[in-house]
């Protein structure tokens, strides 16, 4: 059986995230106004208690972090766990740029620009290499899904403000 | 008698010409779905909410059920022939399954997967007919804090039972349960964590959220960690008839594989993979060889194949007759029921209960059309694990776009889904399960509705939760999932 081991800093690093929010969840609850006569089991009882939990959770993973236990258990059944191959940072950025900049032009351009461009940068990231097939391909799926979409089911799906104001 | 009048009846709507190319649009999607790595049936499901909004609520939910079957099926294909699962539940399928592939008994295993599961799924939908009527019963005993405290033990079985760790399962569901509490309160109508957006008022939707890690957080981690690694696709070779062998050391586990699904998919503790990591153990504890096991042992998949199509039918059971969701897929269905005005439980099953036996009935058709759709034709499903992965990656991400912004037509999802896959990308990087989130999203908001219903009645008395006999037995069961491990880890040193 094999046991994964999780590096320190990891714990620290989600500890702190999970304080952070259930610290704010506590706060913030005060912000929620109530009404008189239900100020103890209001809408304020549930946010405080999950935002003291995500706070014991917290502290627990700092105390894992100091201690390097991280609650780790072996896998249940040999040779399930395979080792991961290192990570591929510019493959990754391609795919999130690829949905940031079709999240970008989706109002400006309308649907079919914004399909194109996140198909084609993913395409580019999982390839490694830029290719026309990819740019044809996508054109061809985002114009099919257009007219499916717009035609068929009868959903609206944005032509692109840009387009139709010069029109 | 009632039951099987009901079902009789189920099986008159089920039968419908159109009804009946709706469950086969909904296997074949599923089969297709299950066969591709990178999409399963909760992502499906959640895409194809807006799109099916538009339907009939019975076809809607004759094509989930398909779908929901098929994927099953469809991923042991892709976990034998690529030693990837396809889904979760096919993990421990993916072992000695990918090792008979590569001895050239492909057709064998495929076979094996696909009659176990045609078994196994029909026995345990035969149980589903069954056991939810009786279910529903004990559910109508269930007031508020009995429901609450069911609740508590699903969010507590599902984060500390699933995954391997019992700390980043409940961090998992908490930050769940913190999304959920975005957007008005139901009994108050106060906004609450709204930041002053106004796309915040009706909360986060739970399609977003699936997508978001499902799609995703998934394209993500293949992109970042495997977009460069070589597959290894294997041929489906040998006869797709088992030999006499394969038969007498076939249908024992299925049928334990079955035994062991069923019941654990209705509990509470659903999911589908803990019943076929258990399937795998007893068939290699019983087995005459145990030594084949990791080299290409035939029960080692047809006993898992059959346990987890029975843990699928069998999460259906707490899902119908309490609405309680014991999986991310079974919590995307509950958020369809919703988007119908329709809340799963008891009163389903008076109210709507055409709809819920067309529902079972379909799927027992659709386990039918599962068989001929997986046995002949499975050397057609295997040229889908050709695509190349930028043409896969790059459809996937165009439909989740696609599919999150015809919810409210807004701009805004999109960038939450953006932001939604990174943490999804995050957790999947360091090991956190994902499942636990999306069911403390859709559950954790009904909990505080039947807590404060429940307190409400109790009229301010918080010891009715330890008071009421049921609710004090299941509270007490959550409490002892979380510290019974602890206590046995203890008691060893």
């Amino acid at each position: 059986m094999s046991i994964v081991k999780r590096p320190r800093w990891q714990d620290l690093a989600v500890g702190l995230v999970l304080l952070a929010i259930g610290a704010g969840l506590v706060v913030g609850t005060f912000g929620v106004s109530t009404l008189p006569g239900q100020d103890s089991m209001g809408p304020r009882l549930f946010p405080v208690l999950i935002g003291g939990g995500l706070v014991v959770l917290g502290l627990m993973h700092l105390l894992a972090a100091r201690t390097g236990g991280g609650g780790n258990r072996p896998t249940i059944v040999d040779g399930v766990e395979s080792d991961l191959p290192p990570g591929h940072l510019p493959t990754l950025l391609w795919v999130v740029g690829g949905v940031a900049l079709a999240a970008i032009l989706f109002r400006p351009l309308g649907f079919i620009p914004a399909a194109i461009a996140v198909y084609v940068l993913t395409a580019r990231g999982f390839a490694g290499a830029f290719s026309w097939r990819h740019v044809a391909a996508g054109i061809g799926l985002a114009v099919i899904v257009y007219v499916g979409f717009t035609a068929g089911l009868g959903l609206r799906l944005p032509a692109g403000s840009l387009l139709t104001d010069l029109l | 008698m009632d039951t099987l009048a009901a079902l009789l009846n189920g099986f008159a709507i089920a039968f419908t010409p159109a009804n009946l190319l709706w469950s086969l649009l909904g296997v074949t999607l599923g089969t297709a779905i299950g066969v591709l790595p990178g999409i399963g049936p909760a992502l499906t499901i959640a895409l194809l909410l807006p799109v099916t909004f538009h339907l009939d609520p019975t076809a809607a939910f004759i094509i989930f059920g398909g779908l929901y079957y098929g994927a099953m099926y469809g991923s042991s294909t892709t976990s034998i022939l690529l030693n990837t699962p396809g889904e979760t539940g096919s993990i421990v399928t993916a072992i000695d399954g990918h090792m008979m592939a590569k001895k050239g008994r492909a057709a064998a295993a495929l076979a094996t997967a696909a009659i176990g599961s045609f078994v196994a799924g029909t026995i345990a939908t035969v149980g589903l007919s069954f056991v939810s009527p009786l279910m529903v019963k004990i559910a109508l005993l269930f007031g508020p804090a009995e429901y609450f405290s069911l609740m508590i033990l699903a969010f507590v079985t599902v984060s500390a039972l699933l995954g391997d760790s019992t700390l980043r399962g409940m961090s998992s569901l908490f930050i769940g349960l913190a999304i959920g509490l975005i957007g008005i309160d139901t009994q108050t109508g106060q906004a609450r964590f709204t930041f002053g957006l106004l796309p915040l008022l009706d909360g986060i939707d739970v399609v977003v959220v699936a997508v978001g890690l499902f799609a995703l957080g998934e394209a993500f981690h293949v992109a970042y960690r495997l977009a460069r690694a070589p597959d290894e696709l294997s041929r489906v070779t040998g006869s797709l008839w088992m030999s006499k062998s394969d038969w007498s050391r076939s249908w024992k586990p299925w049928l334990r594989g079955t035994a062991i699904g069923f019941p654990l998919g209705s509990l509470p503790a659903g999911g589908t993979e803990i019943p076929t990591f258990l399937s795998y153990l007893t068939e290699k504890r019983l087995s005459k060889k145990p030594e084949e096991f990791g080299q290409g042992a035939i029960e080692a998949v047809a006993g898992p194949e059959a346990a987890n199509n029975a843990a699928v039918a069998g999460v259906l059971v707490p899902l119908l007759s309490f609405g309680l969701p014991t999986s991310a897929t079974a919590a995307i269905l509950l958020a369809a029921f919703q988007q119908y005005g329709l809340q799963p439980g008891p009163m389903l099953f008076s109210a709507n209960s055409t709809l819920v036996w067309a529902l079972i009935a379909s799927l027992y058709l659709g386990n039918f059309m599962l068989l001929v759709l997986n046995l002949p034709l499975v050397g057609l499903w295997a040229k889908l694990l050709l695509i190349p992965r930028p043409y896969l990656y790059g459809g996937i991400l165009m439909f989740s776009m696609l599919g999150v912004f015809s919810l409210n037509n807004a701009v805004f999802d999109l960038w939450l889904l953006l932001g939604i896959g990174v943490v999804g990308f995050l957790m999947r990087q360091m090991d956190y399960p994902v499942a636990p989130l999306v069911v403390g999203l859709i559950l954790g908001p009904l909990a505080e509705g039947q807590f404060r219903r429940a307190y409400a009645i109790a009229q301010g008395d918080v010891s009715v939760f330890f008071t009421q006999p049921i609710s004090l037995a299941l509270l007490l069961v959550a409490a002892l999932c979380v510290l019974g491990p602890v206590i046995l880890r203890r008691m060893r040193r």
